[in-house]
């Protein structure tokens, strides 16, 4: 059985018959959930991709360099959050926090390359009813940003949780679902770089 | 574990993962450098493969290594496996649909959304002094801005 099957729990009621956290299977069932969400987003967006009729094309207003940094910054806030489970599984508390909040600033850089992009694309005329293209774009990767602000402040109480004793070594299951939350922001936004951002210059 | 040894273990434990980072971030430096020189020219459909083997390849990395399913429960692997299965079903059934019964590509030749923006704003306008006055003109505006289902496909 590996390190990861094999956690310190506080409390051994949360071990179910699976031999699993009842918490830990419960967001990996809440992640195939959204997986599912996501591809019926991404489904959307490529469904109705070229057919917009007014407003300007992806083409007219993609900055690549742009996108590539922020996604660059959302897989390094990836790398960081699976140090600061490593870190508190090891028990040391002061690196939890130190990687924690780096992960934290991370999300929130990423939020703001969005806010920027947002705006810039918003005063290019691409508005969220101005056309398939906005529509199906804005909720696609609006709904993405949602689930990084939320990572964000899970994370932020995750920090200031630690100040109070609630982050110990043996509760890093607590860290490992945020962490694992948190990857999966990550993979989805990999999936919408390539499919949203890249393809459309080559297709 | 002795003091020691839990120190070697993180180190090899961050090693790992810094290593990980690193061969992500080339993958993504790889992927941008896919559209420019000197892979610009290169045939579409290579292109396209490449991006999608670059993404595929970081996708499972990190689920497998940053998200621990490599050596973690199969049972875990499976449940997100079946999401995935049914998020992409999802999105190959819908475009096998749409490639089957098409959208239609210009169901109403819309006109710039500047001139949307001012048709509306005649629309209320006229609307407010004298609503049935220019009936003939208020039809054909909104049959712009909200087509009929039968002009749809034509």
């Amino acid at each position: 059985m590996s390190s990861h099957a094999g956690h310190l729990i506080e409390n051994p009621h949360e071990i179910g018959t699976t031999g699993l956290p009842h918490r830990k299977i419960l967001m990996w069932l809440f992640l195939a959930s959204d997986c599912m969400f996501f591809g019926a987003l991404i489904s959307t967006y490529l469904v109705y991709r070229g057919r917009s009729v007014a407003g300007p094309t992806p083409e007219e207003i993609f900055d690549i360099p742009l996108t590539s940094t922020s996604s660059f910054v959302l897989l390094m806030s990836s790398y960081l959050m699976v140090l600061t489970l490593a870190a508190i599984e090891r028990g040391d508390l002061t690196k939890f926090r130190i990687y924690c909040l780096g992960t934290a600033f991370c999300g929130s850089i990423f939020l703001g390359f969005q806010v920027y992009e947002f705006t810039h694309f918003y005063h290019a005329g691409l508005t969220l009813h101005g056309s398939l293209f906005g529509s199906s774009f804005f909720v696609l990767t609006g709904t993405h940003g949602c689930h990084v602000a939320i990572g964000v402040l899970w994370l932020l109480s995750l920090f200031f949780y630690s100040f109070s004793g609630g982050v110990t070594q043996k509760r890093a299951l607590d860290t490992e679902i945020a962490g694992l939350y948190w990857h999966f922001v990550d993979i989805v936004w990999i999936v919408i770089f390539v499919v949203v951002y890249l393809l459309e210059y080559i297709i | 574990m002795h003091e020691e040894d839990k120190e070697v273990r993180g180190l090899s434990v961050v090693a790992r993962y810094t290593i990980t980072a690193l061969v992500l971030g080339i993958i993504t430096a790889c992927e941008v450098l896919v559209l420019y020189p000197p892979l610009a020219r290169a045939g579409d459909t290579f292109k396209i493969a490449l991006l999608c083997a670059f993404g595929i390849t970081k996708f499972f990395v990190v689920v497998a290594l940053f998200m621990h399913l490599w050596d973690d429960s199969p049972l875990l692997t499976g449940i997100f496996t079946l999401g995935m299965i049914i998020g992409a079903g999802t999105l190959v059934a819908l475009m096998a649909v749409i490639s089957v019964y098409p959208l239609p590509e210009n169901a109403v030749k819309a006109p710039p959304m500047e001139q949307i923006w001012e048709l509306r704003s005649q629309e209320h306008s006229e609307g407010a002094d004298a609503p049935h006055k220019d009936g003939e003109k208020s039809n054909e505006h909104s049959m712009i801005l909200f087509p009929k289902l039968s002009t749809v496909g034509a």
